[in-house]
C-alpha cells in the first residue's frame, strides 16, 4: 500500500480503474462459464437419458426374444455417439445381456472416475406392459467438456485483455480532464515556488473540485501577491527611514565631535588663564572662595569634553579585526597599565582561564572592557576593604563567557536597571568617575555580537558575565 | 402379469440350458417355443372385430408345446381377452383362430392348411424349415443351438395382420 500512496494521481486512477475492470470482467466470465458448464452438462445428461430410452425402446424385443445378437447389434450403433464409452443391457435380474465398449477406451472404467465430473452414467428401466423388462446403462465421457471449457478460458484470457486494454484506453483519455489539470495546477505551485513571481495564476478552471482548487489556489496568489506588494512598499519605506536615521545620526556625531573637539582649546586656555590669575595673586583677598569654584567649575567641564573625546574616538574604533588573543597576557598587560591603582588600593585579583584560554576578539577592545571592569572594581570597593576581584572564563556554543566577581559595592538594580549602559551614567557620585566605562563596555560587546549580564547586590558586590561572541577559530 | 413375471423368469432360465440342448432337453425347446408364440401376440396386431371374447391358438397335430403352452394360457391374457387352445387334427377341422400352430407331428398337407386358413386373420406358426417360404407366417429355427424365427411378410400381410418393426427385426426375413 505504501507504494500505492507514492505513486502519482494518473497511475492511481490508471490502477483503479483497471483493477475494477478486470474484476468485473473476470466475475462476469467466470458466473457465465459456471452456468455454461452447467447448462452443458445438463444437457449432456438429457441427451443420454434420451438415448438410453430411444436404446432401451428398441432393445425390449431382444429381451423378449432373448436375442443378445440383436441386442449387441443395437448397442453397437452408439458408435456414432462419440461420448459414449460403454453401454450395456442388462436383463431384469440384472445379469449382462448385452453390451458395448467403445475399443479407444480400453480397459474397463474404473467406476470411481464418476466422481471427477466428466463421466455421466445413465441407466433407463425397461417396461413393456408395467412389466419390468430390464436396463439400459450408458456410460459417457464428456470430452467435449474440455474442449468446451478450454474454449472458455481462451474467451476469458482475451476478452480479460480486451477489458483491460479498454478500461486504459479509456482512462489514459478520461484522466485527463482530472489529472491534466492536476498537473497544470502542481506545475504552476512549482513555477511560483522558484520564481517568486506571485503574479502568475492558473487558467482554465471550472466547476469542479479542481475547478475550486484553482480558484482557491489563484485567490490566495492575489492574497499573497497583495501582501507582498504591500510589504515591499513598507520595506522601502523603512529602508528610506533607517537612511535617513543613519545621516541624522552621522550628523549627530559629527557635530558632537566638532563641537568638543572645539570646546577643548578654549576650556584648556580658559582653566590656563584662571591659573595664570591665581599665580598673579589678582583675585581679591575674601574673594579666594568664589575664584576657586569657578576654577573647579572649569575643571569639571574638561573633564566632562574630554571624556565625550574619547568615546567619539572610541567609536570610530569598532569595527576593528579579531584576532587571537590570550586572555592570560591580555590581563598582564592591563594590569601594568593600572600598576598604580592597584597597588594603592592593595586589590588582589584572582584569575582561572582553564575554561577557555583564547579568544578571537579585537586585541583592543578586549583590553578596553578588562581595564573598565577592573578599574570600576576598584573604585567601587567597600570602604576599608581592600577590593577582591575573580576573574574566570568558560566557552559556551560559540561565546567566550567572561565572569568578573567583585565584593565592592553593588548597584541597586532596582533603581537603576534600565541606566545602567547609559552614557555620563553614574551610581555612586562621592567617587570620582566620567560615567562613560559600562557605556563603553556594552557598545564593544554589542557591537561584536555579544551580551551583558550584571547581578548585583548593594554592599555585597557585583558580577558581571559578559558573553564575547568568538570569532571562528 | 405375476406368473408372466415367474414365466420370465423361467424362461431367461430356459436360455442357459437351451444353448446346451440336446434331444433329453425336447421340453424347454418348447417351453421357449410357447413362451415365444405368447410373447409374438404383443408384436402382431390382428384386426379382427371386437366381438370376439377370447383369443384362440389352435395347434394342430400333437406337439410337446401342449403342456406349456397350456401352463402360460391359464393365467395370461391378450388385450385382456381369455386364451383358449384348440386341437385340430387335420385340416378340415380348423376353425378360426388368431394363431395356428402347426406341429412337427402333424403329417398334413401345408397347403391344404394354407387353403383352409388364408385370408381368415390367422397367424400360422410353424417348426419344419422351409415352411416359411412355403408361406406360413412365422417358422422356429434353430441356429447355432439358439432359437431363432423366420417371417415370411407377405404371408403375414395377406393373412391381414401388421407385424411390429421390432418384431420383423429379429425375425430372419424370408420373401
Amino acid at each position: 500500500m505504501a507504494v500505492f500512496k507514492n505513486l502519482s494521481i494518473k497511475n492511481k486512477l490508471i490502477i483503479i480503474q483497471t483493477t475494477t475492470a478486470f474484476i468485473v470482467v473476470l466475475v462476469c466470465c467466470i458466473f457465465f462459464v459456471l452456468t455454461d458448464i452447467r447448462t452443458f452438462k445438463d444437457a449432456a445428461r438429457l441427451k443420454m437419458f434420451s438415448l438410453a430410452r430411444i436404446v432401451g425402446e428398441n432393445a425390449v424385443s431382444t429381451l423378449v426374444f432373448l436375442d443378445q445378437d440383436a441386442a449387441t447389434q443395437i448397442l453397437m450403433k452408439l458408435n456414432k455417439e462419440p461420448d459414449i464409452t460403454q453401454a450395456a443391457v442388462l436383463d431384469k435380474n440384472g445379469k449382462l445381456f448385452a453390451s458395448y465398449s467403445r475399443e479407444r477406451t480400453g480397459s474397463d472404467k474404473d467406476p470411481s472416475a464418476a466422481a471427477d465430473g466428466k463421466q455421466l452414467i445413465v441407466s433407463y428401466k425397461l417396461y413393456q406392459e408395467k412389466e419390468f423388462m430390464g436396463t439400459v446403462v450408458l456410460h459417457a465421457e464428456l470430452n467435449e467438456l474440455n474442449k468446451i471449457v478450454t474454449g472458455y478460458i481462451k474467451v476469458t484470457v482475451l476478452v480479460l485483455l480486451a477489458a483491460i486494454t479498454a478500461a486504459l484506453l479509456l482512462s489514459a483519455f478520461l484522466q485527463r480532464s482530472i489529472v491534466h489539470r492536476l498537473l497544470k495546477l502542481v506545475s504552476k505551485t512549482k513555477e511560483i515556488a522558484r520564481t517568486g513571481n506571485y503574479a502568475l495564476r492558473v487558467e482554465g478552471t471550472g466547476n469542479d473540485e479542481i475547478g475550486i482548487l484553482s480558484g482557491g489556489f489563484n485567490n490566495m496568489l492575489e492574497q499573497i501577491e497583495n501582501m507582498n506588494k504591500f510589504l515591499k512598499e513598507s520595506n522601502k519605506a523603512l529602508k528610506n527611514y533607517s537612511l535617513s536615521l543613519e545621516r541624522t545620526n552621522k550628523e549627530l556625531e559629527e557635530f558632537a565631535y566638532i563641537s568638543s573637539h572645539d570646546m577643548k582649546s578654549p576650556i584648556t586656555s580658559l582653566i590656563g588663564m584662571l591659573t595664570l590669575i591665581q599665580q598673579k595673586e589678582a583675585v581679591q583677598p575674601g574673594k579666594q572662595h568664589l575664584f576657586e569654584l569657578a576654577v573647579n567649575s572649569a575643571r569639571q567641564m574638561q573633564k566632562t569634553i574630554n571624556a565625550l573625546n574619547e568615546i567619539i574616538a572610541f567609536r570610530k574604533t569598532l569595527k576593528v579585526e579579531r584576532e587571537k588573543i590570550n586572555l592570560e597576557e591580555a590581563l598582564e598587560e592591563v594590569k601594568l597599565r593600572i600598576y598604580d591603582m592597584i597597588s594603592s588600593s592593595g586589590a588582589e585579583i584572582q584569575a582561572d582561564f582553564t575554561g577557555c584560554r583564547f579568544v578571537h576578539y579585537p586585541a583592543v577592545h578586549l583590553k578596553s572592557i578588562f581595564q573598565n571592569l577592573l578599574t570600576n572594581a576598584i573604585k567601587y570597593k567597600q570602604h576599608g576593604h581592600p577590593p577582591k576581584i575573580d576573574i574566570t572564563t568558560s566557552c559556551e556554543d560559540k561565546f567566550l563567557v567572561l565572569e568578573v566577581k567583585d565584593q565592592g559595592m553593588g548597584i541597586d538594580m532596582d533603581l537603576y536597571k534600565d541606566k545602567l549602559y547609559g552614557l555620563f551614567q553614574r551610581f555612586h557620585t562621592h567617587v570620582e568617575g566620567s560615567g562613560i566605562g559600562l557605556h563603553m563596555i556594552y557598545s564593544i560587546v554589542e557591537s561584536y555580537g555579544g551580551k551583558i549580564y550584571i547581578e548585583s547586590e548593594v554592599n555585597k558586590g557585583t558580577t558581571f558575565k559578559i558573553y564575547l561572541a568568538n570569532g571562528p577559530l | 402379469m405375476r406368473n408372466f413375471r415367474l414365466f420370465t423368469a423361467l424362461l431367461v432360465f430356459n436360455v442357459c440350458s437351451f444353448t446346451i440342448w440336446g434331444q433329453k432337453d425336447k421340453a424347454s425347446e418348447y417351453n421357449l417355443k410357447a413362451a415365444f408364440i405368447y410373447n409374438f401376440t404383443r408384436y402382431i396386431e390382428w384386426k379382427g372385430g371386437s366381438d370376439e371374447n377370447e383369443f384362440i391358438i389352435g395347434i394342430i397335430g400333437t406337439s410337446p408345446i401342449n403342456d406349456p403352452l397350456s401352463e402360460i394360457v391359464k393365467t395370461e391374457t391378450v388385450d385382456n381377452k381369455k386364451i383358449t387352445i384348440k386341437r385340430f387334427s387335420k385340416p378340415a377341422d380348423i376353425g378360426f383362430c388368431h394363431i395356428l400352430f402347426i406341429s412337427q407331428n402333424a403329417g398334413v398337407s401345408l397347403d391344404d392348411i394354407l387353403a383352409k386358413t388364408s385370408g381368415k386373420g390367422t397367424l400360422i406358426i410353424s417348426e419344419q424349415n422351409g415352411y416359411a417360404e412355403q408361406g406360413t407366417a412365422i417358422n422356429f429355427v434353430v441356429i447355432n443351438r439358439k432359437l431363432k424365427f423366420e417371417a415370411n411378410v407377405k404371408a403375414i400381410n395377406s393373412a391381414g395382420l401388421t407385424a411390429s418393426s421390432q418384431l420383423l427385426k429379429l425375425a430372419i426375413i424370408i420373401k
